[in-house]
């Protein structure tokens, strides 16, 4: 439970972080009041944990990191803002779940749900970086049929495993 | 799909619109980490041919019955019998109108592989049956994306009796007993404790009880005393369950029906706890019987008839006039529960003409309901009225030579029926 705030706490100061810095770096310092913002809803968010507020402070996030990229800000540090307030709203919403449930098996519950996390995580910040690292240009054409395949796959599996439950 | 796949999907699919529409390929890349998250739940999701869950429910009362049994502790055992489950929820489906007084009903845990999960609280029922058919269960992965939910069977029922009272011994002193040993005299002479008379000798008579006084003032004669036999009595008990006669108090939904039900289980347990034999008639538009028994069978079956009897009318059948008599035996004593209408009258007559001895509990409605009357002075005539009403029904019967008791149903009733029953046998 302790591990779990910490890493809650962790999360929002570095997404807080990134997402200044990413600003920052572009010269952009009118956003970096509105950078805040996400932050200070996912920080109330964890007084009620059961509103809307750690979805629209992710949603938030993800936007002000997607305007920064489309602005012309250095997409590496925008991206590990994003992705550490995924990780701040997956922990609000466990820290929730394990102060209102308060699970039997809460030990390996936290941990389960740690680990599943820490592998996501380290795979997005390794495609990120991956992405930061490596250049190269698609065409238009090749770029939407890439997209649209992406989608089709991504309802196709989720479908597929929904049904097959 | 819960709102947590919802806003995932959402995003993902936002952000490579905005990359193509754009065509900015940064944004795509944006979406990975997100479209990793969703993955990494996807591949852990529980599968229904993997999910081995049993459940099993033992539900007991922290008191015994009738004694505040109404406090009901659950206790749902769930095993998970396959792979371990990173996320499960379980939730019970509780019965109706139950309130949690301690523990909770739901919980979110982990369960490793061939281990328990607990769920324990307790509930505060009101009188009645009532059952569990299943436990949800929702098993999902670790970030709690993909649900799999079960309904996994854990039946169990409890019956929650009406709470009674302990009385103490009623004097009873029915007109006719059923020849069997019991403690009321039967004004027979035969075995017992109370002398009865002397008569003569008959072959197979004990020695111990020759009158040797009479003897000897009597040659060639021998007497023997005879004492008192002590019988069991037959007792009826007629509950009035239709709706016109309840009423119910605006706070805290205390029903007058429930009192009157709490009285007939009450003399249920003291009649049958000394040996009488007792039947059962309770009429909510239909009539709904508990013929002749003894004992604790007896006794349950009464409690069960008590616990789930509800309130109903039937316009058929609306008057008490023409109960079914016949499951009552002629010299039985009929117990009669109702707050009555002005209706209800001709039942007395006819319990008399058939030679029942009867003693009528009448729980008073105006009493208990004193509080919701309005204050103005054509509501407090109207109320007068009423009870003036009541009370000249109530005189009316008296006048059958029944015993009557106009019980306000605060005050406790073991002493009213003691005193009715005591003034009954002098007036006999």
């Amino acid at each position: 439970m302790i591990i779990t705030r910490a890493l809650t706490i962790t999360c929002i100061l570095a997404s807080l972080a990134c997402l200044l810095g990413g600003f920052a770096a572009a010269g952009y310092w009118m956003a970096a009041p509105v950078a805040v913002a996400p932050a200070l809803i996912m920080l109330l968010a964890r007084k009620f944990p059961s509103s809307w507020l750690p979805t629209t402070s992710l949603i938030l996030s993800t936007c002000l990191a997607a305007v920064g990229i489309l602005s012309g800000a250095r997409p590496f540090l925008l991206a590990l803002g994003a992705i550490t307030a995924l990780a701040s709203w997956d922990l609000a919403l466990l820290e929730n779940s394990l102060e209102a449930g308060q699970p039997q098996h809460a030990g390996l519950f936290e941990n389960r749900h740690l680990k599943s996390l820490g592998l996501a995580i380290g795979l997005g910040l390794v495609v990120v970086g991956a992405g930061s690292a490596i250049h190269f240009s698609l065409p238009f054409g090749v770029l939407v049929l890439l997209v649209i395949f992406i989608l089709i796959c991504l309802d196709r599996l989720v479908d597929a495993r929904v049904h097959q439950r | 799909m819960n709102h947590k796949t919802i806003t995932l999907l959402l995003i993902i699919w936002g952000l490579l619109l905005a990359a193509l529409l754009a065509r900015n390929s940064d944004l795509a890349w944006l979406a990975l980490p997100f479209f990793i998250y969703l993955g990494t739940g996807l591949w852990q999701a529980p599968m229904s041919n993997s999910l081995r869950l049993q459940a099993t429910r033992t539900v007991k009362r922290t008191a015994p019955q009738g004694e505040n049994a109404r406090e009901i502790e659950v206790q749902v055992t769930v095993s998970n019998q396959g792979s371990p489950i990173g996320n499960l929820y379980l939730k019970d489906v509780l019965p109706n109108e139950a309130k949690i007084t301690a523990g909770r009903a739901s919980q979110r845990t982990a369960l490793p592989g061939r281990a328990d999960a607990l769920l324990s609280y307790s509930i505060q029922e009101k009188r009645g049956s009532f059952g569990w058919e299943t436990i949800r269960a929702v098993a999902s992965d670790p970030f709690g994306l993909f649900d799999l939910e079960v309904a996994l069977p854990a039946r169990e029922g409890v019956q929650v009796q009406p709470e009674y009272g302990q009385y103490r011994r009623l004097p009873l002193r029915p007109r006719g007993t059923l020849h069997s040993p019991g403690s009321i005299p039967a004004r027979l002479g035969g075995n017992g404790t109370d002398f009865w008379g002397v008569r003569e000798y008959h072959a197979g008579d004990s020695l111990r009880w020759l009158d040797w006084r009479l003897t000897a003032r009597h040659p060639q004669h021998i007497f023997t005393k005879e004492f008192e036999q002590e019988e069991i009595a037959d007792v009826g008990l007629i509950l009035d369950a239709r709706q016109k006669t309840d009423v119910q108090r605006l706070a805290g939904g205390d029903s007058l029906f429930e009192h009157a039900v709490s009285a007939a289980a009450s003399i249920a347990e003291a009649f049958l706890h000394e040996g009488h034999r007792m039947s059962l008639l309770a009429v909510n538009g239909n009539a709904k019987a508990v013929f002749p028994g003894y004992g604790k069978v007896q006794l349950n079956r009464m409690m069960r008839l008590l616990s789930q009897i509800k309130t109903g009318s039937n316009s058929q059948a609306d008057s008490l006039e023409f109960l079914p008599l016949h499951m009552f035996s002629s010299h039985a004593l009929l117990v009669v529960i109702s707050s009555l209408t002005q209706n209800d009258w001709a039942l007395f007559p006819r319990l008399r003409a058939c030679n029942y001895q009867v003693l009528l509990i009448s729980p008073n409605p105006f009493d208990f309901v004193s509080q919701m009357f309005g204050q103005d002075s054509v509501s407090r005539l109207a109320i007068r009225a009423s009870r003036l009403e009541r009370l000249l029904l109530l005189r009316d019967i008296a006048q059958l030579l029944i015993p009557v008791i106009d019980w306000h149903v605060d005050q406790p009733l073991y002493p009213l029926i003691r005193q009715a029953l005591n003034q009954s046998f002098v007036r006999e």
